[in-house]
């Protein structure tokens, strides 16, 4: 229940800052699935999958056998996203982010989103260290 | 006969057609309510009606039984608002039978290993009385003969006929998940009855993400009525207050009451489209469990 509660009460924290902030939407139970830690990749927006019931950011990260791997990040349902000011250009592909999430716990390239930084230093979410 | 006067106020085609379109509309319902009978009595006068316009949202979380609300197991603290719980409303614990206590038991621990088979996972509607206690908003269109609750959520609509109806007969009456509400008005507030409810599994009505369930007989009465009090910052705020009484010879010992408070958005927030299934990357499998689909749409384990 724990990583259900952390992802609502991330969107809260994005929320409350547009006056949403009861308007948090959880459509599954992530329970005992998600990690507690966070995990921070860096690569180029694929695609972002701005479709219900949730968002999905995938991100190509080059890992260090010069694999290319592709994430899949889950965000927040887009009809609350673009009530909060987002909207399917907020993640262009080709777009170069440094991006946190909580990664599945089989370590597979999946979790759900944290926060992003984009180069111009421009940050979506709540960035953890520096 | 209006086009001359329109002309003669310098008013444009185009809003001349709008106002063209407008009157025909006007006049048809206009016709329709004089004409048919089953709208032609005891229906309140439009402007007599309460204005529940605008977008609303359910205050507070998505539980109707805060006692038994848990984070990772442990109880939740309704004074502690960082749990997104709040203390507003009547919320305890439903007056079960003990074979259905036996039953909500099993599915509060089934919640706590993340194998409680949500609908909503499935992108099933949430149904009646749930459409009151989920996150996504609704808007209310209040009509003489009909109110309407617009529920984002899988673009649900509940009907609550008041314009005289009755409820169909027991032995013919079609289970569904918002079941057949009538009701009046009350003043200002709604009152309505609702029957032929039932969940997704055709055998029980899910209310929450807990695991909290009432069988097929359950019916319930509902008060609703736009009311102002001080949130939790202590500003005040317009709300809906919907209050439930909630009954089921089968699974409740008693009728349980609850109540759910709905806010209102910003003005000219809009209910967006939701289709659920459109990119449903979460799957329940055999066990209950909600598994996420990777990239090349297998389920990861």
């Amino acid at each position: 229940m724990k990583s259900l509660f952390k992802l609502v009460v991330t969107s809260l924290s994005v929320a409350s800052a547009f006056g949403f902030a009861q308007l948090a939407l959880a459509h599954h139970s992530t329970i005992g699935q998600i990690s507690e830690e966070t995990t921070t990749i860096s690569g180029i927006v694929k695609e972002f999958q701005f479709k219900n019931p949730h968002s999905w950011i995938q991100v190509n990260v080059t890992n260090d056998k010069g694999e290319v791997v592709e994430w899949s990040v889950e965000w927040g349902n887009p009809n609350n996203l673009i009530r909060q000011g987002y909207n399917p250009s907020t993640f262009k592909p080709g777009t170069a982010v440094n991006m946190q999430l909580r990664q599945h716990i089989s370590h597979a390239p999946l979790g759900e989103f944290m926060a992003v930084r984009f180069a111009d230093g421009t940050t979506i979410g709540k960035w953890v260290g520096k | 006969m209006y086009k001359p006067l329109l002309a003669a106020a310098g008013i444009s085609t185009a809003v001349k057609r709008l106002m063209g379109s407008s009157l025909a509309v006007l006049l048809a319902t206009a016709a329709c309510l004089q004409f048919n009978p089953a709208y032609a009595a005891d229906l309140p006068a439009f402007n007599s009606l309460p204005d529940w316009s605008g977008t609303w949202a359910t205050r507070g979380g998505t539980a109707f039984d805060r006692a038994t609300w848990t984070l990772n197991g442990v109880p939740a603290d309704p004074g502690n608002s960082a749990s997104g719980v709040d203390t507003a409303g009547t919320r305890a614990h439903p007056p079960y039978t003990p074979e259905w206590e036996s039953i909500y038991t099993q599915n509060l621990a089934l919640r706590d290993q993340g194998r409680f088979p949500d609908p909503l996972t499935s992108c099933i509607a949430h149904g009646f009385p749930r459409i009151f206690n989920v996150n996504w908003p609704v808007e209310f269109v209040v009509r003489p003969e009909q109110v309407w609750i617009l529920a984002e959520h899988t673009r649900s609509t509940m009907r609550i006929y008041t314009d005289g109806s009755a409820h169909p007969a027991p032995d013919v009456i079609w289970h569904n998940l918002v079941g057949d509400s009538v009701g009046h008005w009350e003043g200002d507030t709604l009152v309505f009855t609702t029957v032929g409810i039932k969940g997704w599994s055709d055998k029980d009505s899910i209310l929450d993400r807990s695991g909290l369930v009432l069988s097929e007989e359950a019916h319930a009465t509902t008060r609703i009525h736009r009311t102002r009090e001080k949130n939790t910052e202590g500003v005040m705020e317009d709300l809906l207050l919907v209050q439930l009484t909630l009954e089921d010879p089968k699974a409740l010992t008693r009728p349980w009451v609850v109540e759910k408070r709905f806010w209102q958005l910003p003005p000219r927030t809009r209910i967006m489209d939701y289709e659920c299934n459109e990119n449903n990357r979460v799957v329940v499998d055999q066990e209950g469990r909600s598994l996420f689909l990777d990239a090349k749409g297998k389920a990861v384990k």
